[in-house]
């Protein structure tokens, strides 16, 4: 056999049988198709500051302390400044591949107290697929004091789930997501939410994102 | 003449020996009041610095920036995120510095709202500000936020308002009641540097957005 014909014939033969024998393990590699992120805000008010206990002539009694009023107004020097924010939106075909029904939830707790919020918002997939992974987490801590896994999810699409399960936070676990669920086809998610906020923190808001990735 | 002489003399040293009569002291207090002039200004720049430009939201390695037409250089124009895709996360890096200065001993609060919902000129649609444009605690220079830096909400105002609508003058908000500020401090005068953050609905429609963030300040 001609020598060239004999190598072109044996780069075939290899080429055949290595796509044999990687075929499935490439079809079969997992790739990230969307990820989104819902914003989550806590407004915390301080703790009540105190009970002061004092003895007052042979008697006990106790004088709450409360927390601050806020503001009103006003007539007084003010200034003001503006600036314009603009986008072009173009079409996506896959917007609603992996969407949030609000990117955006703000619950309002107070420091020491713990609030569940019933399907906060609702984490919807719409495909054909079969098979997908969905992974969800954190992006961040609220604060060095006041952590990302403060924030647990119940996440279900039908059925509560006995307990709910404190958010990874994806920066504190070497940048992986925690999976949230193997499913198939067009599913909705409730997320509810349970935030328990330390006693410790300062009165103000609180941010983090909780992410959601979409895998197949 | 002898005695006309004796006369002016005597006048004279009766005049020299008497004692000034502001010379008499009294004690007492004195009250001084006064009214300050309360001094506030805000300078604002948007695109404050090079680098300033919308980023996609991803993990890892961040894209450049890029920005919009109306975004033309450093110091100036509109926080123009450029074309956005629908369902999309982004954040605009280097969006807004503010300057304030008073001469508030206490202090002051910032408000920073918007006028109005998102506002497509294309079909008159909008979107929920408060769903859409978030800002992010920035710095001078070497921002290392992304597009899933936590960030907080724009409101919509709900004061009365001079312009609304007007995508080139910007309006003026009259507050009978203050919001939430975005930032109060005890300081008289301060920088604020902030980065923009925009969700862009999945159902959102095509077209050319804007909607004007209005910043206040306030001596407390």
């Amino acid at each position: 056999m001609n020598p060239r014909l004999r190598l072109s014939l044996w780069i075939f033969v290899s080429a055949v049988v290595v796509a044999v024998w990687l075929g499935p393990a490439i079809a079969s590699i997992v790739q990230q198709r969307s990820q989104i992120a819902v914003t989550v805000v806590i407004n915390v008010t301080p703790a009540p500051v105190a009970y002061v206990r004092r003895q007052a002539r042979g008697s006990a009694d106790e004088v709450a302390v409360t927390g601050t009023l806020r503001q009103t107004v006003v007539a007084q020097a003010t200034a003001q400044a503006a600036v314009r924010v603009e986008a072009k939106v173009s079409p996506n075909p896959n917007a609603t591949l992996l969407y949030s029904d609000q990117p955006t939830v703000v619950i309002d707790a107070t420091a020491g107290t713990t609030v569940a919020v019933p399907c906060a918002y609702h984490i919807n997939i719409k495909t054909a697929i079969n098979n997908w992974q969905l992974k969800h987490g954190v992006s961040n801590d609220f604060s060095s004091t006041f952590l990302g896994g403060d924030l647990a999810n119940d996440s279900y699409v039908a059925t509560p789930l006995p307990t709910s399960t404190p958010f990874i936070v994806y920066a504190r676990n070497g940048g992986v997501w925690a999976p949230l669920q193997t499913n198939s086809g067009t599913k909705t998610y409730c997320v509810d939410l349970t935030i328990k906020v330390p006693v410790s923190i300062a009165g103000g808001a609180y941010s983090t994102n909780a992410v959601y990735t979409l895998y197949w | 003449m002898v005695r006309l002489i004796g006369r002016l003399v005597a006048i004279a040293i009766a005049f020299a020996t008497l004692t000034p009569a502001s010379a008499t002291t009294a004690g007492g207090s004195v009250t001084t009041q006064w009214n300050a002039t309360p001094i506030v200004k805000i300078s604002l720049t948007p695109n404050y610095a090079t680098g300033y430009g919308s980023v996609a939201a991803v993990f890892g390695t961040q894209p450049a920036p890029t920005h919009g037409i109306d975004a033309p250089a450093v110091g100036s124009g509109a926080v123009d995120f450029g074309t956005v895709l629908a369902g999309g996360s982004y954040i605009y890096k280097y969006a807004v510095h503010l300057n304030i200065f008073t001469n508030s001993a206490t202090g002051f609060n910032v408000y920073g709202e918007g006028s109005a919902d998102f506002y497509n000129q294309t079909d008159t649609t909008t979107t929920a500000i408060d769903q859409t444009i978030f800002y992010v605690p920035s710095v001078a220079s070497g921002d290392t936020n992304t597009g899933f830096t936590p960030g907080f909400p724009f409101q919509k105002t709900t004061a009365p308002q001079s312009g609304a609508g007007s995508f080139a003058t910007a309006p003026q908000i009259t507050y009978g009641v203050y919001p939430t500020p975005v930032k109060s401090t005890t300081l008289s005068a301060a920088d604020l540097y902030y980065d923009y953050e925009m969700k862009v609905p999945p159902t959102a429609t095509a077209g050319s957005y804007f909607v004007w963030i209005v910043y206040t300040v306030v001596p407390q």
